[in-house]
């Protein structure tokens, strides 16, 4: 009892006993304030978005149990397709010369290129990822749209199915909108992605029809539009619906080798609307 | 009876007022103030043990969790996500890590080099409302990603080194340009377009 009373009676002692308990109290009620913070801002619209993330990944996870049963049998039929005609292990030049020769005849047919100087081309370079790339180099005079569909045709020399011309923020919309309408859906629009390209182009209707009978809602139905209307599979059906579809059946020319464009340079002409066209490709080979 | 008058006239008899010292009113204030401490620490820390884990506790399928677990299991499915994105695009498109997938990629994001011609030849004639006829374009090239615009500024006088600055300002304020590398600035002399300032710009898309 006197000890306390000379406890309390130390104004050292009760100094001490104050500064030492404010000290402490004020952080922890800094803590107080910091936590009930981070719960309002951070911990209740977390919780507030985590139904519609866990309901995201179960579909995702359902598509891809789905996606699974033919994926191994269709990756080696485009493996197949790829090693054979569009990367072969031989750079088939005479090929490249006549797709191209198709081009400016067709195009030339429609007035909208003019002249092509001779086509150069080059000692073959290795690009070192197992690839091979042999140059070819020429001009050409054409006007805006000419210039347009012969930039068009070589990005579309190479590739093989519809998910090929298709960006990949247009191939993520499309997976994106079976997710909210149908998950089963997504083996309906696999199988259009691994349609070929030309058969695709040359008759497009019964293809989108049958998707369109899977997918239906008006979300997927305005991204399957943009990515077809506006994307290179535009491009491709102008080409192949036209005279260059059967023009290419007959000769043989469809798969395409890979062309990749190295420089492209547009110089305006000495007439309105006229472009000359300077175009460097690599024409691409396997060395393995 | 008291005597009023000598009452109120004569001395009062009251104690003499005892002097404190600053120790005794340090005593006196500071035991309620440590007292108010000492509680006020007590009440944090049943707070803190009891009172807050109640009210900040977030359920998370039917159990209370800590919000910190909240956000690490949040990170965990978000995460858990993009892997089972990564396999489904995989599945869909087998062959996009092969050198054929990164060949295709590597075409399709190429930007269309017409486009871009056809807006930089709009904001040619549009970045200087009063002389339209400024910049004259003699060839746009792609090449490694770049893109290398070739030109002059004319019909504007001695102001042409001005004009390309300016021009080359408006370009970069192009959506999808992420830099533009200034050229270098020079003026020259022609007998058939008088002053004029040929540029050469490389333009990095974003």
């Amino acid at each position: 009892m006197r000890f306390f009373r000379s406890f309390i009676g130390s104004p050292l002692v009760l100094g001490f006993v104050s500064m030492f308990s404010l000290s402490v109290a004020v952080p922890l009620l800094a803590a107080h304030i910091e936590e009930v913070r981070t719960v309002r801002e951070t911990a209740l619209p977390l919780l507030a978005s985590l139904p519609s993330l866990e309901r995201r990944l179960a579909l995702i996870k359902e598509q891809v149990e789905v996606t699974e049963l033919d994926a191994a049998l269709k990756t080696g039929s485009q493996l197949e397709r790829v090693r054979v005609s569009v990367l072969p292990t031989e750079a088939d030049v005479p090929k490249a010369l006549a797709t191209l020769e198709l081009l400016r005849s067709t195009l030339e047919s429609e007035g909208a290129v003019g002249s092509l100087s001779p086509i150069e081309v080059g000692k073959e370079k290795p690009r070192g990822d197992g690839l091979a790339a042999v140059p070819l180099t020429f001009q050409l005079s054409a006007r805006s749209a000419g210039l347009r569909r012969v930039l068009a045709f070589v990005r579309l020399a190479g590739l093989v199915t519809v998910g090929d011309a298709l960006t990949a923020s247009e191939k993520n919309a499309l997976i994106r909108a079976t997710e909210e309408e149908n998950p089963s859906g997504i083996v309906m629009l696999e199988q259009f992605f691994s349609t070929d390209l030309f058969s695709y182009a040359a008759e497009p209707r019964p293809v989108e029809e049958q998707l369109k009978r899977s997918l239906q809602s008006e979300g997927f139905l305005t991204a399957f539009q943009q990515a077809t209307e506006t994307s290179l599979l535009k491009d491709a059906k102008d080409f192949f619906q036209g005279p260059m579809g059967p023009a290419m059946t007959r000769t043989h020319l469809w798969p395409m080798e890979f062309l990749a464009i190295d420089r492209m340079e547009i110089a305006p002409g000495s007439a309105t609307d006229w472009y000359r066209l300077t175009l460097q490709l690599s024409l691409m080979r396997r060395t393995s | 009876m008291t005597d009023i008058p000598t009452a109120m006239t004569g001395k009062l008899n009251l104690p003499t007022p005892v002097s404190v010292g600053p120790r005794e009113v340090l005593k006196r204030v500071l035991f309620p103030f440590a007292l108010f401490s000492v509680v006020l620490l007590s009440l944090l820390v049943l707070s803190w043990y009891l009172l807050l884990p109640r009210f900040t506790r977030v359920a998370l399928h039917g159990v209370p969790q800590d919000p910190s677990h909240l956000q690490t299991y949040v990170e965990g499915v978000q995460a858990e996500t993009k892997k089972m994105e990564d396999k489904r695009l995989a599945l869909i498109f087998p062959l996009d890590h092969s050198s054929f997938g990164d060949l295709v990629q590597e075409k399709m994001s190429q930007p269309s080099l017409l486009a871009f011609y056809e807006q930089l030849k709009n904001v040619a004639t549009t970045f200087l409302p009063e002389q339209s006829q400024a910049v004259f374009v003699q060839s746009i090239s792609y090449e490694n990603d770049v893109v290398q615009l070739k030109g002059d500024v004319r019909n504007v006088g001695l102001q042409s080194m001005a004009v390309v600055a300016q021009f080359v300002e408006a370009v970069r304020a192009m959506p999808g340009v992420k830099r533009v590398d200034f050229p270098s600035f020079t003026r020259e002399r022609d007998e058939n377009i008088g002053f004029h300032s040929p540029f050469v710009i490389q333009i990095h898309f974003s």
